[in-house]
């Protein structure tokens, strides 16, 4: 019998994933999950196979955060399960739609400490926005159809579905359809949730009253703006209110770098201008963003004189951190659009807004420009640890670099960067220049080592004509470089930027500045040949130690037609400027030691 | 250390309770008491959670029953959530729409 035509779990919820125009599968066999792969081999689906179930995880985040669509990775039981666990943590942290898919042993040896039997539901609970467990087949379609629904509605998340065995090849005689969800009626039918119980025209009155009496204002863009796809609403909302702008990791690229205003990233590792404009505003318009601890540094002290307007799609971000004057709850999309129709009719005292637009442009200037002056002569001559030898001080800045490396980003028709943790993360936060939401792909929330290089992965699968750069570290590559392999197999034409410090940068940062030097831990400097590495996977590949060298060899790297691995030996004790200490307010944050 | 109560109404799904008692442990509460009926042919749940606040001096106990209700709120299979206790007149949540509820249930 053809098995292509059997109405087996498997193939069903193949076509199910089909029916949500899902496309692509990141994944990895095993046991439990070798009816869902028999299906596959004949199914119009692609799959991907990762090397790792965390690189499928994680391609899956990079695909879904590219392209606004649905990432969806597979694994089998137990072990195969877990290894997806940390990928799902970093979507729920980021607020990415994932579908994770696992097989679980057959039904009658749940329970029983079967081979590869791992309660998985219960590992995922935390880490997920629902997990299913398909315990018959008539469920199947139903649990398929509420798991996009979750995975997409409200604030999105990762949403997990584990399918024993024997559902996977138990047959069904009824035909397949979309069914709409028996409990999503029962759903229906209770009341509601009382997403407003307050006037809503009020608030939004509310709202432009604080905007009209603003003398200080400051829009604060989080990466909610770029989920809902509200660019344009922002530029729009910008271009009225006509203040300083300030985003936060996740919501850099929504603000175009170049946009008049703009004053870059608050937070720990952000802009002073940034950050000493919201501790001088007396109105925050947070739009999309959970006042991160990175991004506010001390609460108690962040923007201690201003009034706040929250809008968010999440109700329980709303005072979690910071209490709001004014929640505005909803989709960016739309509450932008309302918003910026009431505000229109309520103009600002303009000559006042353009003392406080002035001041915080000059900020731009005078701070960041000594910021980058004190830094470079600071570490220019590689002084800054006497425990270290200045012979291991190369030439090459890798901010400098970072920032050479826009010039040839911008040349093609699209371009994605993902990164991964630490101080490459925040340099290329800081140097690199966006002009769209998602343009930038990073572990924001979770901070999860290994991300870059499968997020890249999926990134290029999903936008095959973008120009995908993977900027990582030393350590964080080598969390997931078997996913080296994934890319030659698939000839994705992705860039690995490896910025070689030999050392854990980030923590070795804080060790040196919070730790009195005691190195614990941090060294790599025995790491591997990274270029040898990159040609045992047929990645061509090149190191470069000399700032000589930086931009034929950024030109090769971005015109290689292939993927390709640039490794920069760069200085070991370069740091990450300016810096917020641990437990100060942002107005605290200091250029250098 | 304020003692409160929660009554909740969900979906008797399998992994509710669970979740419930994740959510509540990691948004910083003990569970001390709990009673659980189901109705509607078993498809629906009512939960009786007592609660005692295990607070840092940071949080405040407002913000930190506040925060526990949206979590709770926002759950997939939980479709109310109030809270019952009386000791809790002081608590400010008329600024969180989510919360106008729960504040009624208060008064
Ligand atoms: C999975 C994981 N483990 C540990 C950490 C803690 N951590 C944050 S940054 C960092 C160092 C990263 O080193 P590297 O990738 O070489 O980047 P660099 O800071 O040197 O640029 C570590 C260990 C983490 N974020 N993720």
């Amino acid at each position: 019998m053809n098995k292509k035509m059997t109405n087996s779990g498997a193939n069903q919820t193949l076509s199910l994933l089909q029916q949500y125009g899902v496309t692509d599968i990141f994944g990895y066999p095993g046991g439990a999950i070798m009816p869902m792969y028999d299906a596959i081999y004949s199914s119009e689906i692609t799959h991907y196979l990762c090397r790792h179930e965390q690189g499928a995880a994680m391609a899956a985040i990079g695909y879904a955060r590219a392209s606004n669509k649905v990432g969806v990775c597979m694994a089998t039981s137990g072990p195969g399960a877990t290894n997806l666990i940390t990928g799902l943590a970093d979507a729920m942290s980021d607020s990415i739609p994932v579908i994770a898919i696992t097989g679980q042993v057959s039904t009658k040896a749940m329970g029983s400490d079967a081979f590869q039997e791992v309660d998985i539901i219960s590992l995922s609970l935390a880490c997920t926005k629902y997990s299913f467990q398909v315990k018959r087949l008539e469920d199947l379609a139903d649990c398929i159809h509420q798991a996009f629904s979750i995975a997409t509605s409200d604030r999105p998340g990762p949403v997990l579905i584990d399918i024993p065995k024997d559902v996977q090849v138990a047959v069904s005689n009824k035909p397949l359809e979309l069914v709409y969800s028996k409990r999503h009626l029962i759903a229906k039918s209770t009341p509601p949730k009382q997403k407003n119980g307050i006037n809503e025209k009020a608030q939004y009155e509310k709202a432009s009253e604080l905007i009209a009496s603003a003398k200080k204002p400051v829009l604060y863009v989080g990466g909610g703006v770029g989920m809902a796809r509200a660019d344009e609403q922002l530029a729009e909302l910008m271009q009225l209110l006509c203040a300083p702008t300030v985003a936060t990791l996740k919501g850099l690229g929504s603000v175009p770098y170049d946009r008049k205003l703009y004053l870059g990233m608050l937070g720990m590792h952000g802009t002073k201008a940034a950050n000493m404009a919201i501790q001088q505003s007396d109105l925050l318009v947070v739009l999309g963003a959970r006042f991160d601890d990175r991004a506010t540094g001390k609460l108690n002290e962040f923007a201690p004189n201003a009034k706040v307007i929250h809008m968010d799609i999440d109700p329980a971000e709303i005072n979690k951190r910071r209490t709001a004057d004014v929640p505005l709850l909803g989709s960016l999309k739309q509450t932008l659009a309302t918003l910026i129709e009431v505000v229109r009719e309520n103009r600002a005292n303009d000559a006042e807004r353009q003392e406080w637009n002035n001041y915080c442009v000059s900020q731009i200037e005078t701070l960041e420009k000594s910021a980058t002056e004190t830094r470079r002569s600071e570490e220019g001559n590689g002084s800054i640890d006497s425990k270290t030898p200045s012979t291991a001080v190369t030439a090459i800045d890798a901010t400098q670099l970072l920032y050479r490396l826009n010039q040839f980003l911008a040349v093609g028709p699209e371009m994605h960067v993902t990164t991964d943790v630490g101080q490459h993360q925040m340099w290329a936060a800081q140097y690199l220049q966006f002009t769209r939401s998602n343009q930038f792909i990073s572990s924001c929330g979770l901070g999860t080592m290994g991300f870059g290089i499968p997020a890249a992965i999926g990134a290029q699968i999903s936008k095959p004509n973008s120009l995908v750069v993977s900027v990582t570290g030393d350590g964080s590559f080598m969390m997931n470089m078997q996913e080296l392999a994934t890319i030659k197999r698939y000839k994705l034409p992705v860039k690995i930027l490896l910025l070689d410090n030999s050392r854990l940068g980030l923590v070795r940062q804080w060790q040196q500045l919070f730790f009195e030097q005691r190195y614990s831990e941090t060294d790599l400097s025995d790491n591997p040949d990274f270029v040898a590495i990159a040609k045992a996977f047929e990645i061509d590949a090149q190191t470069i130690t000399q700032e000589s060298e930086v931009v034929a060899a950024l030109q090769k790297m971005t015109e290689s037609k292939g993927a390709y691995l640039l490794h920069v030996r760069i200085n070991i004790f370069e740091n990450v400027w300016p810096l917020v200490p641990p437990e100060k307010a942002n107005h605290e944050m200091i250029d250098r030691v | 250390m304020s003692q409160q109560t929660v009554s909740i109404t969900a979906q008797n799904q399998p992994t509710v309770l669970e979740r419930l008692f994740q959510v509540t442990r990691f948004r910083g509460f003990t569970i001390t008491g709990c009673t659980v009926f189901s109705r509607q042919n078993e498809s629906v749940l009512d939960i009786e959670l007592t609660l005692q606040d295990a607070m840092d001096a940071s949080n405040t106990t407002e913000r930190a029953i506040g925060n526990l209700f949206n979590q709770l709120y926002k759950q997939t299979d939980i479709t109310t959530v109030n809270l019952k206790s009386a000791n809790l007149k002081s608590v400010n949540l008329e600024t969180c729409p989510e919360n106008s509820q729960m504040a009624h249930q208060i008064s």
